[in-house]
């Protein structure tokens, strides 16, 4: 303790003298009297910088046969933009679920709605996709049903496809091609939709 | 000096990919004609967004056009021609359609959305349709909601408030007034 004390006081006292003599050095400047000639601290110092300096001219004038300059020219462009410090694991799991499709799959929909017919929920711009399905599979019988005509060689007419139902209705549908279906008519789909749209 | 009877975009979209990787605007007309065949024949086109509506236009053009110039008109004939890709169609466009759609005032196509297939793609499908077709509807049953309970409450409730606010305003406004007044006073 004391020792560490004693050190203290004693570069204190070395910082003191030095500062004294530096203020006596600027005075005798001011005055224009010659100065003391006692070595200085910053003058020791200033010439280990010109020490510096001249080796590094000398460096300069004599770079193009060295090995690290030629390093420096290769590397030096691409070495040096590197993460300085490491992300936190939060931090990078935060980033990691910014995305636009993480969003859009993870954010609450509030537009769901029920279908009237069978009750599946769905968003309520888009139609139902199980009664959808229903239609498809009608849609593909009702095509079989026509046949090859259909693909190849189609009627140059309105089609009408008849099912065992409506058969009394056959006498309205004139001059129209008739597709017969060989089954009831499925109960959702209703018979007075076939008739035409008014635009 | 066609006018489109439903909302339409000032560019066209980019159908890219419509042939593979690298196809251009060769492969997309390629595609839409594939496209317009196949509306014309089956009446009901199930596909991405995108191609259902850039689809659409050239369908609907092909129609009015088809309906102003009839069949003995080079110009429109070259169009069919062009479009058609299966040439019974030709006469499909003439004899069915152009007498379905003479009196439309609407557009002769319409578009539902289908909903997104979840986990997928993410990628959004359509059906594009011509109006008055054989199949079943695409929308089951469009029922008049107006009579449901819930629905004839929320109207009379709506009635009422409206009422109220029709006999109010003066009363209220008068008595707010003569209020302020004791209150200065
Ligand atoms: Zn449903």
């Amino acid at each position: 303790m004391a020792v560490t004390l004693i050190g203290r006081l004693g570069n204190l006292l070395h910082k003191l003298e030095t500062l004294v003599h530096r203020i006596r050095v600027q005075d005798s400047l001011n005055r224009g009297l010659p100065t003391l000639g006692v070595p200085n601290f910053d003058l020791g110092l200033d010439g280990v910088n010109s020490d510096l300096e001249s080796r590094l001219k000398q460096q300069k004038n004599s770079e193009s046969g060295s090995s690290r300059s030629v390093i420096d020219s290769i590397f030096g462009s691409i070495l040096w933009g590197v993460p300085k410090s490491r992300r936190t694991l939060e931090k990078r799991l935060t980033r990691k679920f910014q995305g636009k499709e993480f969003k859009e799959v993870t954010a609450i929909k509030k537009n769901i709605v029920a279908c009237l017919e069978c009750g599946t929920y769905h968003e309520m711009h888009t139609i139902c996709p199980k009664c959808y399905g229903k239609v498809r599979e009608e849609t593909a019988a009702m095509k079989a049903a026509m046949g090859e005509d259909f693909q190849y060689n189609h009627p140059r007419s309105e089609v009408v496809y008849l099912y065992e139902d409506d058969q009394e209705d056959r006498a309205k549908y004139k001059g129209k091609y008739i597709v017969e279906m060989k089954k009831p008519r499925p109960l959702w789909f209703a018979k007075n939709l076939l008739t035409k749209g008014h635009g | 000096m066609n006018m489109f009877r439903f909302p339409v975009r000032n560019t066209p979209r980019k159908l890219k990919k419509s042939f593979g990787v690298g196809s251009g605007p060769a492969e997309r007309i390629k595609k839409l004609q594939m496209l317009v065949t196949a509306l014309i024949r089956n009446e009901r086109l199930e596909a991405k967004e995108s191609y259902c509506l850039e689809t659409r236009g050239y369908a609907e053009q092909l129609i009015q056009i088809a309906i102003r110039n009839g069949d003995r008109h080079a110009e429109t004939m070259e169009k069919a021609d062009y479009w058609l890709l299966e040439k019974d169609l030709v006469h499909k466009l003439f004899k069915v359609l152009v007498p379905r759609y003479q009196n439309y005032t609407t557009a002769f196509t319409d578009y539902h959305f289908l909903p997104k297939k979840v986990p997928g793609s993410g990628v959004q499908m359509g059906i594009l349709e011509l109006k008055g077709n054989p199949w079943p509807p695409v929308v089951p049953r469009q029922r008049n909601q107006k009579y449901l309970l819930t629905n004839v409450l929320i109207s009379t409730a709506k009635e009422e408030y409206r009422m109220e606010k029709k006999i109010s305003p003066d009363l209220k406004n008068g008595t707010h007034d003569k209020l302020n007044q004791l209150d200065n006073t």
